[in-house]
């Protein structure tokens, strides 16, 4: 017996209950994404050093990393290498802990030959407090255009360690990587 | 009087032959130079003052070489070359102290020797680099824990399986491959991860690389900082040691979160602590140091917690242990990329 769009009914089950636990972690995302810009001009991009304001002092590095190679691995940009990233900031005496203005965005994609700059503020990084040790990572990531300072792309995602299976099956939190980098994907997936 | 490119090799390849296979030393057979350089804090389980823990090792090395076949090059002429040219680690070599180590010591090859004390272990590593062009020659990293029988045997123990095998040169393009980059790890882990990825590319045999301390050095002299490469940065690199790229290594700990008592080191490498390294990600990318872009990289993961084999057999590798099995997949799935780069 077939299901409406032709799955016999355990499979769609089953099928159904993969796409729900797939990855072990339920991102949530909402994003903007500015339609009076063409993205498909932003082919050089830059990744400032994530603000991090969660209890997790390396929190920002962590998820940082996972979103470079994620953004790598998608190949849609060419990505400036993060020394050349560190050695801008310390020429354009920019503050590495505060928002950037417009003219700043502006300054450093000039220095960097980049149409766009990445930033992005770790929220929540770690195991949330109580019974289960569940990992949760929140994050506001943003791009913005090099040549104006203004914002083209924001995300903010929130991923955790549970999922259905793991919980119908008793399993603990998927791992701090697996959640970031759920995290990560679930972000860029609304802007590639 | 000058030797040529080629000759300098050949007495290098002597050497490294001789290191290779134990053999009886001879008067004719170019000494060994050795520097010694301490890191990590005194522990109360290790009762020895740095000054001992010092000599220790370069008696011990010493006393190795001899066992190859090989003599350790004039204490004094080294440690006067090392105070001279301010060597304080074994992570920054100039250029000018190199060729002082050839030119003065009369050494073919340069033993650069970590011990590093960790609570109870003693860790060693050990670079032989070629003073004639700063090649890598041979690389180990060994550790050892000290137990009743006290510090010295865990020292000797780990400079004998730290001290590598060395490769002859071979026809083959350089590599440079900056120093690991930790992301939520301590130095000691990545000065490990440096070592062991050139290892692994050292292994590997497709390419030369160049002594990592070397490439700190030569970019310490144009002024520029490694951990903020620039532009210039790059040209060194490309000028000083004829390539086009770069593998950057980077270690990112996923360990047990550290709680941040003040603002967070958004720009700082690496951390003063050494925070949990349970579970981490060991990758290599590929820098293009005509444009300074990242042409690719390649990424490993590796899960904390013990690792259960068959029959429930439940083992515990070392942190060592863990990134070197790392390094060596990480950097065959770099060559991979190297190789699609190319076609």
């Amino acid at each position: 017996m077939l299901s409406r769009r032709g799955w016999p009914r355990p499979a769609a089950i089953v099928a159904a209950m993969l796409l729900l636990t797939a990855g072990g972690c339920g991102p949530g995302a909402s994003q903007f994404i500015r339609d009076d810009v063409d993205l498909s001009f932003v082919r050089r991009v830059a990744v400032y050093p994530f603000y991090n304001l969660s209890q997790d002092m390396f929190g920002g590095q962590r998820v940082q990393s996972v979103f470079l190679t994620e953004l790598l691995a998608r190949g849609a940009v060419e990505v400036v290498d993060r020394g050349e990233m560190l050695a801008a900031i310390a020429e354009l005496k920019l503050p590495p802990d505060a928002i950037l203005s417009p003219e700043q965005v502006v300054a450093l994609g000039k220095r960097l030959q980049a149409e766009g700059i990445f930033f992005a503020t770790v929220e929540e990084y770690g195991a949330e407090r109580g019974a289960e040790q569940v990992q949760v990572v929140t994050a506001a990531y943003q791009l913005c255009e090099a040549q104006t300072g203004r914002v083209v792309w924001s995300s903010q995602t929130r991923t955790d360690g549970t999922s259905l299976l793991r919980k119908l099956f008793g399993g603990g939190s998927a791992s701090s990587y697996d959640v970031a980098r759920a995290n990560v994907r679930a972000a860029l997936g609304t802007l590639f | 009087m000058h030797r040529s490119r080629g000759s300098r090799l050949l007495v290098a390849a002597g050497a490294v032959v001789a290191l290779a296979a134990p053999a009886t030393a001879t008067a004719a057979t170019p000494p060994v130079a050795v520097v010694v350089h301490l890191q990590g804090a005194p522990s109360p389980l290790l009762p020895a003052d740095a000054r001992e823990l010092r000599q220790a090792a370069l008696d011990d090395v010493s006393a190795l070489l001899n066992a190859r076949g090989l003599l350790a090059a004039d204490r004094s002429l080294t440690e006067s070359l090392v105070q001279r040219h301010v060597v304080r680690s074994g992570s920054v070599f100039a250029p000018t102290f190199l060729a002082g180590v050839r030119s003065e010591v009369g050494a073919d090859v340069l033993l650069a020797v970590g011990v590093e004390v960790e609570g109870g272990r003693l860790g060693a590593s050990i670079r032989a680099l070629s003073t004639a062009d700063g090649g890598l020659l041979g690389i180990g990293v060994a550790q050892a824990a000290a137990d009743t029988t006290g510090w010295r045997p865990a020292l000797i123990t780990a400079l004998k399986a730290a001290l590598p095998a060395l490769t002859p040169p071979a026809a083959v393009p350089p590599l440079v491959l900056l120093p690991a980059r930790p992301m939520g790890a301590g130095p000691r882990v990545a000065d490990a991860a440096t070592s062991l990825v050139l290892a692994a590319a050292l292994a590997d045999g497709r390419w030369r690389p160049v002594d990592p301390a070397l490439v700190a050095g030569a970019v310490a002299d144009s002024g520029r900082d490694l951990q903020r490469l620039d532009a210039r940065g790059r040209e060194v690199l490309r000028e000083t040691f004829g390539v086009d790229w770069a593998a950057v290594p980077e270690i990112v700990s996923f360990g047990i979160a550290a709680r941040a008592a003040g603002p967070v080191p958004l720009l700082e490498p690496g951390s003063p602590t050494e925070p949990d390294l349970a579970e981490f990600e060991l990758s290599v990318r590929l820098l293009d140091l005509r444009t300074g872009l990242v042409g690719g990289t390649a990424a490993i993961r590796v899960p904390g917690g013990p690792v259960e084999g068959w029959f429930g057999r439940v083992d515990r590798p070392s942190d060592l242990e863990r990134i070197r099995a790392a390094a060596d997949q990480v950097w065959s799935r770099f060559q991979q990329l190297v190789q699609e780069k190319k076609s």
